[in-house]
């Protein structure tokens, strides 16, 4: 419905944008609210909960700048066998090579974590460690892990 | 009903949907993994982690009913505003990011290529939509104020 014979009806016609802008700013908010509740990725309140992003290989490879590998899988998995360069962490707070990693970044550098494969969570839980222990931003977690990086490797990727 | 105005309904109607479509399609994008939605806004440097979650879960949803909002005449005036109004908001975090350099994704469909080519891109398609959302904004506003044609937002 227009404002019609009324003396300002630009007036009117910006209140009833406005009325139903408010409608939808409402609505919207809504699933938002559910969303905050029951999504399964629903993102952390603080940055330490967040979700760390995971990259595919071939993404890692594709990186602007210098990559950092971080092995966050045993120390028997790592010694045993582990993507060339990496350096291993562990997924315990008693690890230490924590150090090695802090010596081994250079500005601009991304760190990417990877575990065992795309069940384990021990990656997303030593990347949040190494953004707050060494106040990183650039971490990522390699997607499917140790598993998806030897099946590139098969592949020739 | 002469032939221009005919044009113009279609035109007008094409642009409806095709604003309705990209909007409908970006929000269901992010609103599918808002953590990864909370990544990129994190990227932007703009806002605390806590608001940038906040922002992650609310925005996709507002853009999905924006654009629902603009096919359906009782609310298209003010989905219309609303998604002009984004627009703008969205133009100036890209813009800002690409000034800054930036090595980040745009985000806009929950995703996206990293760099500053990709981010240019980005402020084009937006500058568009905005262009659209404001030329549709601007036929609806003539509709109601014109006079001589008392049925034209029915």
């Amino acid at each position: 419905m227009c404002a019609r014979n009324t003396i300002d009806k630009s007036d009117l016609f910006w209140r009833r944008g406005a009325r139903q802008t408010g409608l939808i700013l409402v609505v919207a908010l809504v699933p938002a609210l559910l969303a905050a509740w029951l999504h399964s990725r629903r993102p952390g309140w603080s940055r330490d909960q967040a979700a760390i992003p995971e990259l595919e290989w071939k993404s890692v490879q594709q990186s602007p700048g210098p990559v950092l590998l971080v092995d966050a899988r045993s120390a028997a998995a790592y010694e045993s066998d582990h993507i060339p360069g990496a350096l291993w962490l562990g997924a315990s707070p008693g690890d230490d090579g924590m150090i090695a990693v802090a010596r081994a970044w250079q500005p601009g550098t991304r760190l990417v974590v990877y575990c065992d494969s795309p069940r384990c969570d021990g990656a997303q839980a030593a990347a949040r460690r190494l953004r707050r222990e060494l106040d990183l931003d650039d971490v990522v977690v390699l997607k499917g892990g140790w598993s998806a990086w030897i099946e590139a490797r098969r592949q020739g990727r | 009903m002469d032939r221009s105005a005919q044009t113009g309904q279609v035109m007008g109607l094409a642009g409806r949907i095709m604003l309705a479509a990209v909007f409908v399609y970006a929000g269901t994008a992010k609103a599918l993994d808002p953590a990864a939605f909370a990544d990129a806004i994190d990227g932007y440097r703009l806002l605390p982690h806590a608001a940038g979650a906040a922002l992650a879960l609310y925005l996709p949803w507002l853009e999905i009913f924006g654009g629902l909002g603009v096919i359906w005449s009782r609310t298209r005036l003010g989905a219309l505003a609303l998604l002009f109004l984004l627009c703008l908001v969205f133009g100036i975090a890209v813009a800002s990011a690409w000034i800054r350099n930036l090595e980040i994704a745009c985000g806009c469909f929950g995703g996206g290529a990293i760099g500053a080519a990709a981010l240019r891109g980005s402020l084009l398609r937006d500058a568009a939509l905005a262009l659209l959302a404001g030329a549709l904004l601007w036929v609806e506003e003539g509709k109601c104020v014109s006079p001589a044609d008392p049925t034209a937002s029915r």
